[in-house]
């Protein structure tokens, strides 16, 4: 079977159509899209030849997701992508949050961990009422108990 | 319950899952998490969980821990990035009463998985475990020879330790580290994996070091990329050694006691002692002072809901 089959390769690379939840259809390279486990399963499960709805996904936060996947495929050194990636997440707080439920959502590890850690960063000096803020969180201890937890903890503070 | 309706923010972080607060919060100090404890009932017990202390401990970057003056019993925590270069270094103060037992003549032992082991006595047969972030300890009698049992030693050291011979913790193993008189310039470190299993001793790293004039070597942690932390005795340093390259990288710290073991691996953790104490010992709490029936209150009720 020693067949001569030089000429052909034209590699052709399959484009995966991603629709977010407001029916914007993004075309992604498939190396580049699989980097989403979830994208992997629905694209398993038969959606690659059609459109592969992400319903928790809104186009703007679609565009930036797709940006990254493009940019972590594309072979770029390691010191490029740390430099694109710093820039990547140096975004304003209500985006971040968007990209980081979007990266839980698409479930694409790398990219969560990076703004796991942003977030991270952004809250760590934060005190416990403001981040009850940021968060929405209700504080739901009586008085008597946070001043209990507070003085638990005061050993690391003075 | 009275859980009223939450002020809803305007963000889209109000629809972050616990799963995704877990993320966040994993990246944090422990320094942090102790504040953010009293964020919310959720986040306290997010925080006090074992699979979230578990999670933590083995996220947290290394840390040693050196005395800082004899007398006053104060530790010093330095924390570094995984290169093991000490620009990130954090500091946290561990004092007798507030977080170690109060006993006058208490000694370091040393540390793994995220606990102290301290001993306390003329024959340092009074043993406290202890997790100072928490602060809570048990205290162990060890009575003569019954507890200590024979561990099988290292397959290649059998029979021939003639040298200097260092028993020590590893990387959270327990380690034996060997150096012949008869070729001065190998280290041989060995740490089982499992503890009392003979096949699990594992790891025969080999320094050829330049650094001969050194007598002594405690190796403390491996850290990625072949680098291992070790601490050197005559000038009392911790440095950071390059197993591929046999090179010496720095000091990561200086030392300034002149006692037998200046500096242990230590990583700080929410790992409980109530998670892992089952049978007759009782663990207590370092403060009397404060109340903390009301802490174990609220553990409890969580764990109910969990199983």
């Amino acid at each position: 079977m020693a067949s001569s089959e030089s000429t052909t390769t034209s590699t052709t690379t399959k484009v995966l159509r991603l629709k977010s939840s407001d029916n914007e259809i993004f075309g992604v390279e498939e190396k580049a899209a699989l980097q989403s486990e979830t994208i992997k399963s629905l694209a398993e499960d038969g959606y690659s030849e059609d459109v592969i709805p992400l319903f928790n996904v809104e186009k703007k936060t679609l565009a930036k997701i797709v940006e990254w996947l493009n940019k972590h495929a594309s072979g770029s050194s390691k010191e490029e992508l740390k430099r694109w990636d710093a820039d990547f997440v140096d975004v304003d707080k209500d985006v971040l949050y968007d990209l980081l439920l979007a990266s839980n959502y698409l479930n694409i590890e790398v990219l969560l961990h990076q703004l796991a850690q942003k977030v991270a960063d952004m809250i760590k000096g934060k005190k416990p009422e403001e981040i009850r803020q940021l968060f929405g969180i209700k504080n739901d201890f009586t008085p008597e108990e946070e001043a209990e937890i507070r003085r638990e903890n005061a050993w690391a503070f003075e | 319950m009275d859980d009223t309706k939450q002020e809803v923010a305007n963000t889209n972080v109000t629809k972050f899952s616990e799963d995704l607060i877990t993320e966040i919060l994993l990246r944090m100090p422990v320094r942090i998490l102790l504040r953010f404890r009293c964020v919310c009932k959720a986040w306290f017990r997010l925080i006090s969980h074992e699979d979230f202390a578990n999670l933590h401990l083995r996220r947290s970057p290394p840390g040693i821990l050196n005395k800082l003056s004899p007398e006053g019993g104060k530790l010093h925590l330095f924390q570094m990035g995984e290169t093991g270069k000490a620009s990130k270094v954090e500091e946290m103060k561990f004092v007798p009463e507030t977080n170690l037992p109060a006993t006058l003549d208490i000694e370091l032992m040393n540390s793994c998985n995220g606990l102290l082991c301290l001993s306390e006595g003329e024959f340092r047969n009074v043993i406290h475990v202890c997790n100072p972030v928490l602060r809570e300890h048990i205290t162990i009698q060890v009575d003569d020879h019954k507890a200590s049992g024979r561990l099988p030693a290292p397959p290649n050291c059998d029979g021939n330790l003639d040298g200097f011979v260092r028993l020590g913790v590893f990387n959270d193993c327990l380690s034996v580290t060997v150096c012949k008189w008869d070729a001065p310039y190998e280290i041989h470190i060995w740490a089982m994996k499992e503890y009392g299993v003979q096949e699990s001793w594992f790891k025969h790293i080999l320094i050829k070091s330049q650094y001969r004039h050194f007598t002594f070597y405690e190796p403390l942690i491996l850290l990625r990329r072949g680098q291992i932390l070790i601490l050197l005795e005559e000038k009392l340093l911790v440095c950071c050694y390059n197993i591929e390259e046999d090179r010496f990288r720095g000091n990561i710290i200086q030392c300034y006691n002149v006692e037998d073991m200046p500096a242990i691996a230590y990583k700080p953790s929410f790992v409980s002692l109530h998670h892992i104490v089952t049978r007759h010992e009782q663990v207590l709490s370092i403060d009397c002072v404060s109340n903390i029936s009301l802490l174990k209150v609220l553990l409890r009720d969580f764990s109910q809901k969990v199983l």
